[in-house]
């Protein structure tokens, strides 16, 4: 178990820059999600991190050690593949023996390890089979049993329920997270899909086109974004944005777009003067932090375009003269298409044009 | 009874319980059944048809060949009894084996190492290496003879040429038995290592480069990979290099017509060396033919054995 920093960390790839000074620090025994588009470098740095890409700058450590010029197997990290990576000639049982093998473990010991790493991940009936033969949800399992069953001082995943169904990756992430709490091992964990980094995250770090966006906990990252590439990126129903202006009105600043004219704080107000002095921002609101009323006598006037239940909720398509809204209704009104509703922004977010900066 | 049938199977005696599904009645006698398949039959005869002609008919001619005499009489098992007490065909058989024991592992050594050259990241334009490696595969043998019989002068060949720099006497290569032997491996080591590189680096592009990567992140020096990863895959290849070789270095002839001739003596006579001065010097091939068949079948058990060996697949545990 160890504290994972990277520091300065830029890896090019002939011209391309995959990854551009990265500084990060994951804290002994959290779960730390890289979370990013395809392309914004986190696979790059995690697998700069396993050894296998040597960083064109910046140095990585692995506890106290500076890991920059040690071939992985140094390293004393477990990575399972994306591709999961198992090998196809060995049998489930040798795959994940292979690690202890290579250590020269006692066979007795050997065998109890793998046994008890197989019936904690539930493919004890797979240990006979060469991986082709499994599943490909055994198949996961048996990738991350080969990482487990060495007790590595850092586990690195790489996507590894992008490949397996829907309803099993609901049920993975959770156990991957107990696992992860269970052993307290200091963990990577690489994904493009926001859910899963969510839910799973002591911290996430968010990165785009090779740059840490925000580094925090989910609900830090959910809540206060800290520009607007990450307030697109994270939230299953994404948050809606509105361009406009600040402007001042009766004395108090509003948010004055082609269709709306929202409200803002003193205190907003007061920082955005100071920060973006021009007053061009794109106002941010998640779609349940918007409020309706059927009357139609509100500031705000919309209509709703579409419909889309989901069960639980209902997301509301509100279109106002071509900018389309998604609000979040929760309480399950009685709406339907065509109607005009009233609208109110509870907690929304400013981000600076020029920079994409939040401004807060 | 409709009923029933409509039910859903429970649980643990679900769809795949032979009783809860009609067994796939008719299947096989759709399958090979000539009314259904009628165009895929005929398709199939053409090639059917040449491969009996081509394969089948020259393996039955040669047993007749070997059955009857060079009148064209009956004689039995007479050739094949007169191999077992021809001391010259002896020789050659076992020129034959001894060369294959020395050119097979050598292609393959060598095959290998070219092979993991080429495949390694250290290679460059992979394109440029393979050419120039396979340049020996596209020489014939007579060329290939010619050449190496040149190299090989005393006074004119490049291979006497470090000898002569460290002062020792040139060795006539081709007139002694034994260098001749050592010679004649040499060029077919030359000739028939490239066939094994090809089919070797195939067969090491098949590995996921992703299980290197595991095998690396597992703790694993490349030497190990190596054994672990590589070796196993490219197992079937590897037997396939061994049976061609095999084949292609026990049967060569252009390369001993234009080295050594057969010579000094019968010392470098091979199998094929020995056929073909059977049959057309000789003029004796039903006699031959009965020699064919020898080389027919230690081609044939070599071949299975390596199979046998090296071909079917690990199961390790």
């Amino acid at each position: 178990m160890a504290e994972v920093r990277i520091e300065g960390l830029t890896k090019y790839f002939g011209d391309t820059c995959a990854v551009n000074q990265l500084n990060l620090v994951v804290r002994d025994g959290d779960l730390v999600v890289l979370l990013g588009p395809s392309g914004c470098g986190k696979t790059t740095t995690m697998r700069c991190v396993a050894g296998l890409e040597r960083p064109t700058y910046g140095d990585i450590y692995i506890g106290e050690t500076r890991v920059n010029d040690l071939e992985p197997r140094e390293r004393d990290v477990a990575l399972v593949f994306q591709s999961y990576a198992l090998y196809p000639h060995f049998t489930a049982f040798d795959n994940i023996a292979y690690p202890l093998r290579l250590r020269k473990t006692p066979k007795d010991e050997m065998e109890r390890r793998v046994r008890d790493v197989a019936e904690m991940l539930g493919i004890t009936h797979t240990l006979d089979r060469p991986p082709g033969l499994c599943s490909g949800g055994e198949q996961q399992r048996i990738a991350l049993g080969r990482a487990i069953v060495r007790e590595p001082v850092v586990f690195l995943m790489d996507e590894p329920l992008s490949n397996i169904d829907a309803l099993l990756r609901v049920y993975m992430r959770a156990e991957i997270k107990r696992l992860q709490h269970e052993l307290g091992t200091t963990m990577i964990y690489v994904t493009h899909d926001q859910v899963e980094g969510m839910t799973m995250a002591d911290q996430i770090a968010v990165m785009n086109e090779g740059t840490l966006q925000q580094l925090g906990t989910p609900s830090e990252i959910y809540d206060l974004p800290s520009n607007n590439f990450v307030a697109r990126f994270v939230g299953s129903t994404p948050m809606n944005f509105i361009p406009g202006a600040l402007q001042k009105e009766n004395g108090r600043t509003v948010h004055k777009s082609d269709q709306f004219v929202i409200p803002v704080s003193a205190e907003m107000a007061d920082r955005a003067a100071e920060l973006c002095p021009s007053g061009q921002c794109t106002l941010g609101v998640r779609p349940e932090e918007i409020r309706f009323t059927t009357d139609d006598e509100g500031d705000n006037q919309a209509r709703v375009f579409l419909l889309e239940p989901l069960g639980s909720e209902t997301i509301l398509d509100i279109e106002k003269e071509g900018l389309l809204l998604k609000v979040k209704d929760v309480a399950s009104t009685q709406v339907r298409e065509g109607d005009t509703l009233s609208l109110a922004f509870n907690r929304f977010h400013l981000f600076d044009d020029n920079t994409g900066a939040a401004i807060r | 009874m409709t009923v029933q049938q409509t039910v859903s199977p429970l649980p643990g005696q679900g769809a795949n319980s032979p009783a809860s599904q009609p067994p796939p009645q008719g299947m096989w006698s759709e399958l090979f059944s000539f009314r259904d398949n009628r165009l895929g039959v005929m398709l199939i005869i053409p090639s059917l048809l040449t491969l009996i002609l081509v394969q089948f008919y020259p393996i039955v001619y040669n047993f007749w060949l070997i059955l009857t005499s060079e009148k064209g009489e009956w004689i039995g098992l007479a050739n094949l009894s007169r191999l077992t007490r021809d001391t010259i065909f002896h020789g050659a058989l076992i020129f034959s084996l001894k060369m294959g024991v020395v050119v097979v592992p050598m292609c393959l050594l060598v095959g290998l190492g070219l092979a993991l050259l080429v495949h390694s990241d250290y290679a460059g334009r992979k394109a440029i290496w393979i050419s120039i490696l396979i340049i020996p595969l596209m020489v014939s043998e007579i060329v290939a003879g010619m050449m190496w019989k040149i190299m090989y002068h005393p006074t004119l060949g490049l291979v006497n040429v470090p000898l002569a720099a460290l002062g020792l006497e040139p060795i006539i290569w081709l007139v002694k038995a034994d260098t001749a032997f050592i010679a004649l491996c040499v060029v077919e080591i030359w000739r028939i290592s490239p066939l094994a590189f090809l089919l070797l680096y195939a067969g090491l592009n098949q590995v996921p480069r992703d299980i290197y990567e595991a095998a690396a992140v597992d703790g694993a020096t490349r030497w190990r990979a190596f054994w672990d990863m590589t070796l196993p895959y490219i197992r079937p290849m590897f037997a396939i290099a061994t049976i061609l070789v095999f084949v292609w270095s026990t049967r060569t002839i252009g390369t001993i017509a234009a080295t050594t001739q057969g010579g000094p003596g019968r010392a470098t006579w091979n199998l094929s060396w020995y056929i073909y001065g059977m049959s057309f010097q000789r003029l004796k091939p039903h006699y031959a033919s009965a020699a064919v068949l020898v080389m027919l079948l230690m081609t044939y058990i070599a071949g299975t054995i390596f199979v046998r060996y090296l071909w079917v697949e690990r199961r390790s545990r």
